[in-house]
């Protein structure tokens, strides 16, 4: 009996030590599978509504006077920079032409 | 405001600024590009590309006026000549005559003396600009005279070999 006991005790203490670690999952309630799907399903249909309701706001912003007034300033002062930025680089182009149908009008490659 | 307001409230100012923007856009060029047409000079562009000073830029444009009326002299007889090839080319009928090809030869021969002519002139201006716009200078020249003659006879040839095959 001693000798059996003895034997059992490394197995039992082994039981023993893995009864204590295991930890019994918590039963998921009724209809939580669904109620996440549904949760999910709201989700995806509110952030379009979001985006929209948020990008509505930034545009009621930006409608403001002072801000559409600074905002259109900055749309037209680019407008004449760049014009005017394209309108030297022509030129430019243009001078370099001039001067090369002055001094090699045999050489233009079209 | 309605989703509706917000979507023609966009649509207009988009199409303002956009209006504006092409707007400004074309008084700016048009501004600018007449504005420097009036100081139309021939050594304009030498004068902001290669950053010339008064004095040098006085001493380039006695360089260029001495060099157009040889420029112009060498395009007159480059044309004479072409069009007496012309002419021998159209009395030979559907014959290459030996006069026609003398005369290409000879236009081949003007032409070569004008790039002479050309590419002399061209060192000379370099030598009157400091030495680093000088050799700016002489490098665009070539590319835009010559180098350009070049790329269409390089895209037309056979691609010459390195020489580093290895041999089997």
């Amino acid at each position: 009996m001693n000798a059996n006991n003895q034997n059992s005790d490394p197995a039992e203490a082994r039981l023993r030590r893995l009864l204590k670690e295991a930890a019994l999952a918590p039963e998921l309630p009724l209809g939580f599978q669904k109620a996440v799907w549904r949760r999910i399903e709201t989700r995806a249909v509110e952030s379009p509504e979001k985006l929209v309701s948020s990008a509505l706001g930034i545009l009621g912003w930006l409608l403001r006077p002072r801000v559409a007034m600074a905002s259109l300033g900055a749309v037209l002062l680019s407008g004449v920079i760049l014009g005017a930025a394209h309108g030297m680089a022509a030129h430019k182009e243009q001078a370099r032409d001039r001067y090369l149908a002055a001094v090699a009008p045999m050489e233009i490659v079209p | 405001m309605s989703r509706r307001a917000a979507i023609f409230a966009v649509i207009g100012v988009l199409a303002v600024a956009g209006l504006g923007f092409a707007t400004c856009y074309w008084v700016g060029h048009y501004c600018s590009d007449r504005r420097l047409s009036r100081q139309a000079d021939e050594l304009d562009w030498l004068r902001h590309e290669f950053k010339l000073n008064e004095t040098e830029l006085s001493r380039v444009r006695k360089l260029h006026e001495g060099y157009l009326p040889i420029c112009r002299d060498n395009c007159e007889r480059i044309a004479e000549k072409k069009a007496e090839f012309e002419q021998a080319m159209a009395s030979g009928g559907t014959n290459f005559t030996p006069v026609a090809e003398q005369k290409l030869a000879e236009v081949a021969l003007l032409r070569a003396k004008c790039q002479a002519a050309m590419l002399r002139h061209f060192y000379e201006v370099s030598q009157a600009m400091p030495a680093d716009q000088g050799q700016r200078y002489l490098a665009e020249m070539r590319r835009l005279t010559l180098s350009a003659h070049e790329r269409l006879e390089q895209s037309m040839s056979v691609p010459v070999r390195s020489g580093h095959e290895h041999h089997q």
